[in-house]
């Protein structure tokens, strides 16, 4: 549905993109994930037709976003990272303004938006701007969604919303997803990778590899342990000044440890023991290399 | 076509729920009139009169202690001859110098008319007709008193301004207001409006949208072209009814010049628009590169004549200028559209190269 | 002298008849890394405003940092530092201007500033950026950086507001191994996060429902606690409970 072949993007003197390539099916939820600066929303603006690439190209449902970025932005729904709304207007105020751009109207494709905008329906009557900040990405989806894309394309739609929109966020998505709709979602958070059918991880304007979740943390080299004790920090020290250690770093209440050799050390109230290694594991791991 | 309803729907929305931005379209147009009409000429008292009076007769004595009985004028001393008058006026001892006829009481009952000279010094305009206000209804309201003794006879009050004969600065602050606020609502406001959806990120679905660009300009451009006309009118209508500033042209030809200026200010607020990325950004080139020029440079304030050649060639590429110099000789002067050709070429040309330049800049992508 | 930074004690807050935080108690110890979270609305803000001195509770009682929130506000506000994802440091500064008015600010002498700054610097690896102008820095940099000017008048405690957000898994390791180096050495950690990965990072955290306290513990004891994979599932278990709208 979205192919993109070695994008090339300069800003100045900054290379923001440099040769990203990937293919998206039609249908499923694809997940570009890296950290801000990494050229997510270059490669967003790109192919929602925003801004055209130095060199490399780009199409989505076979046709080029330059030559037919009429017709492809009929196509798609864009949400760009700010939430794109008219905060002096009220909810339905916004939902109506972006139906009318689009050519539509809002009861034409209600049915589409009714789960999510129905759950912001009571609201109806007040200012976006008062809106918390999921109740934002929720119109703002609706607003994306009001004419009936066959292309969705989320550009960090989970930054500043709360855990519990953020897992509603995620489930709509998926209803969506079983619409038949291709979704094209950029996050910087590592634990959202695992909600997508596909990821690509991307840094520094290129992409480090691409696969589902499940193969590509089942492709990881290494064997990863999970190190703890009553001081982690201590522990990390210690660890570090070891030479039969690879690799060690902090995550969350542990620390991961992949050493050199087989056997792993003993140490005096170190906790040890091996774990599968997350998305986030295989993207320091790739960034090492 | 129903897309673009809504889009300058839509923008009228944002102009009526921002309280600030309604405080600057509806009250900036009042405030500017009654500051430079009102709050300048404030009611004047302790007018000091100095009396030019070769006749001393019963009328004459009369209307003097009618001046002197009243609250707003001291007679402050009597001078000999009409030579003295500039002398007292400059140096500060006479705001005001009554004149009478030789022979007046004869003449007024002879001749059936008698004239008094009231000379003030009008480098203050709006304080200067006051001042004869007052003084010509004394003496119409003395003549009145005597109608009765003396049946027939005409004063005639005759009115001499020094140093300001056409009392130009009175008049002009309107025409200026108007060149002003005009640009101001048009150029300020559409690009602060355009910048805005840059800033908050709207501009860039619509970007997306299937929306041609010249429509989501023209219904940015829309609404403020709508309430400048509205402001427009508003300055005329207090000008005349509340200023009594008089209306000697014709007012097609005001509405034809005006529509062409709003243009012009219309097509500056967009292209500062293209150029800028924040809010903050449009409205300090807006308030610096237009507002400071069309207010020091125009011709509102400093005569354009007045100025040193550098200056007067630079005030000619403000759009302002040429309003303003139009607006005087049309309105006020009531002079006819020929006189104003070349006025009317310049905007008209500018209008054209501005809008060109603007829509060419109005990316269709972001970069 | 306990050995807590924060206590709290019952704190209330109303603004107007909205009771924002309903009667919380909860203490932090010397050297730990306390994480606070709570959805939207949840009284978070409140809390962290009242800690930081800048707003007296309606009714209760709390130390912080050995003085008491409810009168020395400002001894407090002396010995707190502070860094949000969203402000942090001028980004038209150098690093090293940015220092020296971090320093100044809160009342650093010039000498002392110049000694603390080149020290820093060298054990973050930066010195030879100290004439960099702080936005031409990669972000990861810049956070790093204002975590250290947070604390670079050894406060008593620094609140963080989540602080990690958008950076790579690498940088956002290494931020946290300089705030485990910054408890290590005594400074307790205050951070409020959305980001329920990066709630697993602290010693012990707490969950704010509806303005109150619903659950504290370390991250393990609350997963297992409510028998849940991750901190995630733990807060959407917690927040779930919720009757306050979200909507304010």
């Amino acid at each position: 549905m979205i192919t993109a072949e070695d994008l090339h993007k300069n800003y100045g003197g900054t290379e923001a993109l440099k040769g990203v390539g990937f293919k998206v099916n039609r249908g499923e939820i694809f997940g570009i994930i890296g950290p801000d600066g990494g050229g997510k929303t270059t490669l967003f603006r790109i192919l929602a037709t925003l801004t055209g690439a130095d060199s490399g190209r780009a199409s989505i449902g076979g046709l080029d976003v330059v030559r037919d970025f009429g017709q492809i932005r009929r196509m798609i729904g864009y949400m760009p990272g700010r939430f794109s709304l008219y905060p002096d207007l009220t909810v339905e105020e916004n939902l109506n303004f972006y139906a009318m751009v689009f050519g539509t109207a809002v009861a034409d494709n209600y049915n589409l938006v009714r789960d999510i905008y129905g759950q912001i329906e009571p609201f109806r009557k007040r200012r976006a701007g008062a809106l918390s900040g999921g109740m934002k990405q929720k119109l703002a989806l609706s607003c994306a969604l009001i004419h009936r894309p066959k292309v969705l394309m989320l550009d960090e739609p989970t930054t500043g919303v709360d855990p519990v929109s953020r897992r509603e966020f995620w489930q709509m998505l998926k209803k969506l997803k079983e619409q038949g709709m291709t979704i094209l979602v950029s996050t910087p958070c590592m634990d959202e990778a695992t909600l997508c059918d596909r990821i690509a991880l991307m840094q520094n304007g290129g992409i480090l590899s691409i696969d589902t979740p499940e193969k590509m943390v089942a492709a990881y080299p290494e064997k990863l342990y999970a190190a703890r004790s009553g001081n982690n920090y201590r522990l990390l020290e210690t660890l570090k000044a070891r030479n039969d250690i690879k690799m060690c770093y902090i995550s969350g209440e542990s620390l991961r440890v992949i050493f050199r050799t087989e056997e792993t050390p003993k140490m005096e109230g170190m906790e040890i023991r091996r774990m599968e290694a997350t998305v986030e594991d295989c993207f320091i791991y790739l960034m090492q290399q | 076509m129903k897309q673009f309803i809504s889009f300058v729907q839509k923008e009228f929305r944002h102009i009526f729920r921002d309280r600030r931005t309604m405080l600057i379209l509806i009250g900036m147009p009042i405030v500017q009139i009654v500051l430079f009409g009102f709050a300048i000429t404030t009611e004047v008292r302790n007018i000091n009169v100095v009396l030019l009076d070769p006749a001393k007769d019963r009328v004459t004595r009369q209307i003097t202690e009618k001046l002197a009985a009243s609250d707003y004028f001291n007679i402050v001393g009597i001078i000999g001859n009409s030579h003295e008058t500039e002398r007292v006026l400059l140096d500060g001892t006479a705001d005001m110098v009554v004149a009478f006829d030789e022979r007046f009481d004869e003449k007024l009952y002879r001749e059936g008319k008698a004239a008094v000279q009231l000379i003030v010094d009008a480098t203050d305009p709006n304080t200067a007709i006051t001042e004869i206000n007052y003084a010509a209804q004394i003496i119409r309201e003395t003549q009145m008193e005597m109608s009765g003794i003396s049946p027939s006879g005409q004063i005639i009050p005759d009115m001499r301004m020094l140093y300001n004969p056409q009392m130009e600065s009175a008049y002009n602050f309107v025409p200026g207001v108007m060149g002003l606020i005009l640009m101001l609502i048009c150029a300020m406001m559409t690009s602060i409006s355009i910048v805005r959806e840059k800033e908050t990120g709207t501009m860039e679905l619509l970007l997306v949208s299937p929306v041609k660009p010249p429509c989501i300009i023209l219904s940015k451009a829309v609404p403020y072209l709508v309430i400048s006309c509205a402001n427009m009118i508003t300055i005329l209508l207090m000008a005349v009814f509340v200023l009594q500033v008089p209306f000697a042209g014709s007012v097609a030809w005001m509405a034809a010049i005006s529509l062409l200026y709003i243009l012009v200010c219309l097509s500056l607020g967009l292209l500062i628009s293209t150029l800028v990325k924040t809010q903050v950004a449009a409205m300090l080139i807006s308030g610096v590169l237009l507002m400071m020029p069309a207010l020091l440079l125009s011709g509102m304030i400093y005569p354009v004549e007045n100025m040193p050649k550098i200056l007067e060639s630079v005030s000619s590429i403000i759009p302002a200028r040429w309003y303003i110099a139009s607006v005087k000789k049309l309105m006020i002067q009531g002079l006819e559209i020929s006189c104003v050709w070349k006025e009317f070429i310049i905007l008209l040309f500018m209008a054209v190269f501005l809008l060109a330049v603007s829509i060419k800049k109005f990316k269709l992508r972001l970069q | 002298m306990t050995n807590k930074a924060i206590t709290v004690e019952n704190i209330t807050k109303r603004f107007g008849g909205f009771t924002a935080v309903d009667g919380i108690s909860f203490g932090i110890e010397r050297g730990e890394i306390f994480g606070f979270l709570g959805a939207n609305g949840a009284g978070k803000t409140t809390v962290m405003r009242m800690l930081c001195g800048l707003s007296k509770p309606t009714s209760g009682s709390g130390m912080v940092a050995g003085f008491d929130m409810m009168t020395e506000t400002e001894s407090i506000k002396r010995s707190i530092g502070y860094m949000s994802q969203k402000f942090s440091l001028y980004a038209d500064l150098t690093v090293r201007e940015n220092l020296r008015l971090f320093g100044a600010i809160y009342g650093l002498r010039g000498r002392a500033i110049a000694v603390r700054t080149v020290k820093m610097l060298r054990e973050l690896g930066f010195y030879a950026e100290r004439n960099t102008m702080v936005k031409d820095l990669p972000l990861g940099w810049q956070q790093k950086l204002a975590f250290s000017t947070a604390i670079f008048h050894s406060p008593e405690i620094v609140f963080l507001d989540e602080p990690t957000g958008g950076v790579d898994p690498l940088t956002r390791r290494q931020f946290w191994e300089l705030i485990y180096k910054a408890a290590d050495s005594g400074i307790t950690v205050f951070v409020t996060t959305h980001y329920m990965d990066e709630a697993e990072y602290c010693d012990r955290v707490s969950i704010m429902v509806d303005g109150r306290i619903e659950a504290l513990d370390t991250p393990s004891n609350l997963k297992r606690q409510y028998n849940a994979a991750s901190m995630d599932d733990v807060f959407q278990r917690l927040a779930q409970t919720a009757k306050r709208n979200d909507t304010i």
